[in-house]
């Protein structure tokens, strides 16, 4: 076929989901007016927008201190995990002493660690505990996928490169790196919304007059049964999530087009 | 032809086995005793798993025989192409080529030249920017061989280079490689299990045995170059491919065998 009905699929792909959620929220809006349904049990989509309109402004700035948490563990997530998968790929023993505890780690639940974590860096630096919980979560898929990418190097690519006398250096920039390059955009991808869950899970954990992250604020109007407010920041937590996951995925594309299986778009 | 020349290549016992954890030790390869005179286009044939390609990762240094040794006359100018292309596939075709020497140090602008002048010679010069997912298996393993090429090598491995390609494409590059081979005399050690092949590009055959690899089979191809159809179709053609053929059965190597080396032992 041609470039015309590709571009009316990725429009099907664009406009068939939206066109499901519009018919959802119109069958909900009628439900919980048809059925008089009390707002603090389930409030209206359109009691929710008008929510979102009133305590938008307020409510972004709350987002905004949840979001830079959020970026900085994933930040350091990608330093951390690629920076070690790297210390692995270079010496088996390091890999075999210490991957063990990053499993560890990624399996102990951060609900559980949250509080620990709270008192051994005190109580008045809550965002640093934040950031820490919220790194724990999100570092494990980027270690685990870059040290299975540095790994997926072709075998005949290695053997060339040892017949060219390349050094440990020009190996791992030249060759593993490149090689690792997608499964460490796919860890990201996992890894971006992982931050994200970390960040508010470590605040509601984290409890009150830490912060003044979105997660308070979820938590706040729970408390005063302001249900419409709650929707409206679970809604903007929601959109956060999806414009990671649409940004990473963009620079997966843009990094990944011209030479990966993954990022090509067929025109079959 | 090619009797009394250097050797570029000396097989003396050479063995190579691998042990897999609790097992004993396979034997792989050998022991294997032999010659490859300089500038020669030989082959070395045998079922699969009769360590062939073991054979060349022994003379390119890869791996490190068990007893015995070989001995390369040009151990630093020595190229390599794979069975697959073995391409980078986030590297343009021309970074490809590059490679050699980008690992060596040399910058870019001082060799673009010749790397150009590399991939014309296998007529790729105008897809010097593409990427190697844009191209055919044909033209992947015309850009491998350029690469291997562009160091100006003194022996060229190849490893069943051509297997994976369609019998078409195969037969035009087995020309084009005769072509450039004629051009600057490497010596070429040509693995593949293709009989018709091995007797079409080559001044003699080596005939492997299976598990492990030895000696069985020593055939010259007494034809001259360049060779066309008109040879596929020869009495010398056909007689060399029943000999190799005979040769992988196990039995006498043959009538064509006038001049052969002694076999292992």
């Amino acid at each position: 076929m041609n470039g015309k009905s590709a571009r009316s699929h990725s429009l099907d792909t664009l406009l068939i989901p939206l066109g499901v959620g519009a018919c959802v929220l119109g069958l909900w809006e009628f439900l919980v007016v048809f059925n008089d349904v009390p707002e603090f049990v389930l409030p209206a989509p359109s009691r929710i927008w008008a929510s979102l309109l009133q305590d938008g402004p307020s409510l972004l700035g709350s987002l905004g201190v949840t979001l830079k948490i959020t970026l900085a563990a994933f930040f350091l997530a990608v330093v951390g995990g690629v920076g070690l998968a790297v210390l692995f790929s270079q010496s088996r023993t390091l890999e075999m002493a210490l991957f063990p505890y990053a499993v560890i780690l990624q399996v102990t639940p951060v609900v559980a660690i949250a509080p620990l974590v709270l008192i051994w860096v005190g109580f008045d630096r809550a965002q640093l505990a934040l950031l820490i919980l919220a790194w724990i979560i999100a570092f494990f898929p980027i270690l685990s996928n870059t040290v299975l990418g540095l790994r997926s190097a072709d075998h005949n690519l290695r053997d060339l490169f040892a017949l060219y006398h390349a050094s440990r250096w020009q190996t791992l920039r030249h060759l593993l790196l490149p090689a690792a390059l997608p499964h460490i955009l796919s860890g990201m991808k996992v890894s971006g919304g992982l931050a994200l869950i970390g960040a508010i899970v470590a605040e509601f954990v984290a409890g009150s007059g830490t912060s003044a992250g979105l997660a308070w604020r979820i938590i706040e109007a729970g408390n005063r049964l302001q249900i419409p407010k709650m929707f409206a920041a679970l809604v903007l937590l929601s959109l956060t999530g999806i414009l990671i996951f649409f940004v990473l995925t963009v620079l997966e594309r843009l990094l990944l087009r011209r030479w990966h299986e993954s990022a090509v778009i067929r025109e079959v | 032809m090619s009797t009394a020349s250097t050797p570029a290549i000396v097989f003396d016992q050479l063995t190579k086995s691998y042990s897999s954890a609790g097992d004993a030790p396979q034997s792989a390869l050998g022991p294997l005793t032999g010659t490859i005179e300089q500038g020669s286009f030989v082959s070395l044939v045998g079922p699969s798993g009769c360590g062939k390609s073991t054979a060349l990762k022994l003379i390119a240094g890869l791996l490190t025989p068990s007893s015995g040794n070989v001995s390369v006359h040009a151990k630093n100018d020595l190229s390599y192409v794979f069975q697959d292309a073995t391409l980078m596939p986030w590297a343009s075709v021309f970074d490809n080529v590059y490679l050699p020497f980008k690992l060596a140090g040399v910058p870019r602008a001082v060799i673009e030249e010749e790397v150009m002048a590399s991939l014309d010679r296998v007529g790729l010069a105008d897809r010097a920017q593409a990427f190697p997912r844009e191209l055919s298996g044909g033209m992947k393993m015309r850009v491998s061989i350029a690469r291997a090429l562009i160091t100006d090598p003194k022996v060229l491995l190849m490893d069943e280079p051509f297997a994976a390609l369609d019998e078409f494409t195969r037969e035009k590059l087995d020309d084009e490689l005769l072509d450039l081979w004629r051009a600057q005399k490497w010596t070429v050690l040509f693995v593949t299990h293709s009989i018709y092949e091995s007797v079409y590009l080559s001044q003699r055959v080596m005939v492997l045995s299976q598990n492990p690899g030895q000696l069985i089979g020593d055939v010259q191809v007494d034809a001259p170059y360049p060779r066309g159809q008109a040879f596929r179709e020869s009495t010398v053609y056909f007689e060399a491919c029943r000999a190799v053929s005979a040769a992988m059965r196990g039995g006498p190597p043959g009538f064509s065998s006038a001049n052969a080396e002694a076999h292992s032992r």
